[in-house]
This record gives C-alpha cells, structure tokens and sequence, in this order.
C-alpha cells in the first residue's frame, strides 16, 4: 500500500517540477531543450562515473548537470552562428548522445552501465531504493531528490518570477529595462538541467520530456496568463500521474507510459474542447 | 503469437508498415494541432513525440505482460545494430533510398517552392498540403529504414547534421541537395570504417561523431558564411575604417 503512495508522490513531485519549467520553455519556444538535455547527459554520467569509480547518484548528476549546461550553451552558440534553432538543438544532443555512446562501449569493462536502466530508471524500482541515515529509513530516495529539486524550482522562480516572465514575453525590453537577459536565460537553463537530470534517474526519460512540455501546453491553451498557466499545467501534471499509475495499476502496464498517455489524454481534450483556444469553440465562434 | 515478438534484426514487413502508419499519424497530428491552435510547431513536436513512445511503451507492456519488465529489444531499436545486417537488407535499403532519390528529383520544384514560398506555391495552385504530407512521408521512410542502422536517437542527426553542414557551403538548394548527400556518405563511410579498427566500437554513434566532425569543419572554414570568413570580414572591415581615420587626420594634418 505504501508503495503505491510513494510512486504517486514521486510522479507527482516530477510532474510539478517539470511543468514548472515547461511552461516558461513552452513559451519561449524551446520545448525540445528538455529531449535535448535527457539525452546529452549520457556522457557526463559515465565520465562522472570514469572518475569517480561510484555509481553514487550524487556524483553522477553532477556530471550530468554539468553536461547539460554545456548542451545548453553550445546550442545557444550555434544559434548565435546562423543555424536554426531546432537544428542547432539537433545537432548537439545527437553529437553528445554519441559520444556518451561510443565511451560507454570503449570503457565497456569499466563501465558496469546498462544503457536501458540509464536513460529508462524505472519508477516501479524507485521507492525500493530508501534513503538511509543512522540506519533510520527516510522514504525513497528518489522523493528527496526530486523534492529538493521542486523546492529549488519554486524558490529560484519565485524569487525572479518578473524577470522570468518579462525575459519569456519580451527580451528585448527586457534587455533595455537592464536585466541580464543572458544570466537568466542560463539560470532557467541550469533549472531545466537539474530537474530533468535529478527526475530521470528515478522515473526515466521519456517521462521527464513528456512532463515537461505536455501539461505546459495544455495549460497553454486554458488561459492567457503566465502565473495561472503554472497553476494549471501543475494540477494537469498531477492529475496524469495520479490517474496514469491508477491506469498502470488496472491494466499492469507500464507505468512511465501510462502517465503519459494520461497527460496527452487532457492535452487532446482541452485541444478540441478548452473554452479560450479550443479548436470545437473556435468553429463555433466563427459560426455565430 | 509469433509475431508479436518483434525482431529488429531483419527489416520486416509488417514492423515497416506499422511503423509508417504511426509515422503519418503523428505527422498528421502534429500539423493538425499547429495550424488549429495556438500551440507552437516545438511543442507539438514534443507532445506528439512522448504521446506516442508512451503509448508505445504502454502497448508492449502489454504485450510482455509485466508492469516494470524494461522494453527487451528496445536498445537495438535505439541504438541500431548496423553490424548485424545480412545481404537481404543491403539491398532493400539500397532499393529504398534509389526509389527516394528518384521521387526528390522528379518532385524537385514543387518541394523547393513549397520550402521557400509556401503562400506563393498555393497561390499558382499546388496542392501544398498534399505535398506537405508527401514529403512527411518521404521523411518517414528514410527515418524507418535508417532505424536499422544507427537508432531511434541517432536518426534525427543523420538527417539535421548533413544538412546544416551543408548550408554552410552554398547559397543554391541543389548543391545544397548533393552536398548534404556526399556529407552523409562519407560519414557513413568514415564511421563503418572507424568501427572496425577496435572490437566493440559501436557503428552507428560513430556515424553520427563523423558527420558532426564535418558539420564543425563547415562551421569554421566554409567560405563567406564560415566563422574564419566572417572573422577575416571583419578584420578587414577594421583596418579599412582605421585606414580611411589615418587618411583623414592627415589631410587635416596637412591642412593646418
């Protein structure tokens, strides 16, 4: 029973840090940064691993965060030169992924990583991984990490939520108001890297894409509004991890997948039936 | 039942036909959700991206029938297994890409007027949207039958990378066309050929690692777009003004 409750709580700590971020990458037309990030960071875990010799948690997200700055900021580089900015992102996490590949099968003996268990962590596994201090057991290790990492968000976001907001709608005003449009197009960067590293190694990467830019975007369509466009796309996020386990539990399947389907389930209704932007009300304003 | 056990090893029919099924629908989806909401292209992309792995995902589940048991087969899928080809795949691959060659260069003019000038294309009577889901398609069987060679993840840089490197070179489609061609060539060459210097150099991130070195080597010494033209512009740029500065405080200076 208590299982149950623990991977409903790390689902939906991960849905409401993801979508935190994901409205402002929604906005901003960088969805695909978060794809992005969870596969470029293969090669910061295993050289964090090469050097340090543990598959300490800690040490490898390190290196991962540390690697998706330099996803970001290579992206960001190439743009500055005239490739556009999907492609851009294209190229780079490609190249990384490939690297991160390729060293994985030079070191193979080394490296005790399985690809799979990397870029999937299974959110079935992770409240059996407890986080033990003076032999107390704290719960699952994976709802510290990923609660911290909510807290970070929120108190980060929050404290620079109007600089946030202005550097998403109008950076260039934003530039002219004198706030470092750079430092917090990278501070939101580094925010994006964190949650989607520290996430994924407990619930796998799909879920992490998926939570960043699904309920973002339906929340999108409900409202015109940035702060209760959070709010939504947080309920949104924590209604799909809810329901989505429920689901996996009633069908025994995946559980990751479920909680997707769950999300692009309310995407494609608010789609066609949200009452702003809602594709069925469009037609019907246009009628009358 | 057997069939519900997917071998990634041979190109098979029914996976290649599922496959592209489920590779217009989301094509379909993701041009049907930009041009009816306010939703952007990237998102789109994104959710219509996860959407369907997680469906995925759920459906094999279902198949294997254990809630947690990992996707078994799916690294092949993702990371591709070009080593294990036999003869029989060579050639349907080669048949595929001569067939996409052919249909890129009898279509040509209508796709390069529908990338440049969508509006315009429309306005001399085109049939853009039908030709829009043609190229999708197109698109869907490159990326089915490169699925084999490099994975999933590895497929986005084969089509992106050549083609930016390329655009580095050129002003005029078609030399980009061929270009991008030649560049995704040799990197397969380039790759297949590092892979088998070493035991268990992966084929595929190998490919990807050469057409990245190629896509760098454009970025720094293509001709007028290339980051040492624009540096050597606009050194000239500089010593032209500082030149024309020290003329006029000469003249002036002769003047006085």
């Amino acid at each position: 029973m208590m299982n149950h409750i623990w991977i409903m709580l790390i689902g939906a700590l991960v849905a409401s840090s993801c979508s935190l971020v994901g409205c402002f990458l929604v906005l901003r037309k960088m969805s695909m940064i978060g794809d992005a990030i969870s596969h470029a960071i293969l090669p910061g875990i295993v050289i964090a691993f090469l050097l340090s010799g543990t598959r300490d948690s800690f040490v490898m997200m390190i290196g991962a965060a540390v690697i998706g700055i330099i996803t970001v900021f290579l992206i960001q580089m190439f743009q500055n030169n005239g490739v556009q900015s999907d492609a851009s992102i294209g190229v780079v996490f490609t190249a990384l992924f490939a690297g991160g590949v390729v060293l994985v099968s030079l070191f193979t003996r080394q490296v005790d990583l399985d690809l799979d268990c990397v870029l999937y962590g299974e959110i079935a596994y992770a409240p059996w991984d407890t986080f033990i201090i003076n032999g107390m057991e704290l719960g699952p290790k994976a709802v510290w990490i990923v609660g911290s990492i909510f807290l970070l968000n929120i108190l980060v976001i929050g404290l620079f939520y109007k600089q946030f907001k202005l550097c998403s709608f109008d950076p260039a005003m934003a530039a002219a108001l004198g706030i470092p449009v750079v430092f917090f197009h990278y501070l939101l960067m580094s925010l994006v890297s964190l949650t989607t590293v520290s996430s994924f190694e407990s619930v796998g990467a799909i879920l992490v894409v998926g939570m960043i830019i699904v309920p973002a975007a339906t929340a999108y369509l409900l409202t015109d509004r940035l702060f209760i466009m959070i709010i939504y796309s947080m309920i949104a996020g924590i209604a799909s991890a809810v329901l989505g386990y429920y689901f996996a539990y009633l069908m025994d399947a995946s559980i990751a997948g479920c909680m997707i389907m769950v999300a692009g389930f309310l995407f494609f209704i608010t789609l066609f039936a949200s009452p702003k932007h809602g594709v069925l009300f469009k037609k019907w304003r246009r009628k009358n | 039942m057997s069939c519900l056990y997917i071998n990634w090893n041979e190109i098979n029919l029914f996976f290649l036909i599922g496959a592209m099924i489920a590779g217009i629908l989301a094509t379909m989806s993701i041009s049907f959700i930009t041009r009816y909401s306010r939703i952007k292209q990237d998102s789109a992309l994104g959710i219509i991206l996860t959407v369907f792995f997680g469906i995925g995902i759920v459906l094999l589940t279902q198949i294997q029938h254990s809630a947690s048991g990992n996707q078994s087969g799916l690294d092949k899928f993702l990371f591709g297994q070009a080593a294990s080809m036999v003869h029989s795949d060579v050639y349907t691959m080669a048949g595929i890409s001569l067939f996409l060659i052919g249909v890129s260069i009898v279509f040509f003019k209508e796709f390069k007027l529908l990338s440049f000038d969508p509006g315009f294309a429309k306005g001399i009577g085109l049939p853009t949207m039908i030709l829009d889901q043609f190229i999708m398609l197109l698109l869907v069987i490159a990326v089915v039958i490169g699925i084999q060679a490099v994975g999933v993840v590895l497929m986005a840089a084969l089509l992106i990378t050549p083609a930016v490197s390329a655009r580095y070179w050129t002003e005029k489609l078609h030399v980009m066309i061929i270009l991008a061609g030649l560049f995704g060539g040799t990197s397969g060459l380039i790759g297949t050929i590092i892979s088998t210097w070493a035991n268990n150099l992966p084929t595929g991130p190998l490919i990807v690692l050469s057409a990245t070195s190629i896509f760098v080597v454009s970025i720094v010494l293509a001709p007028s777009r290339g980051v040492l033209a624009k540096a050597m512009r606009q050194k000239r740029a500089k010593t032209e003004i500082l030149n024309q500065q020290q003329l006029k405080q000469a003249i002036k200076d002769g003047n006085a």
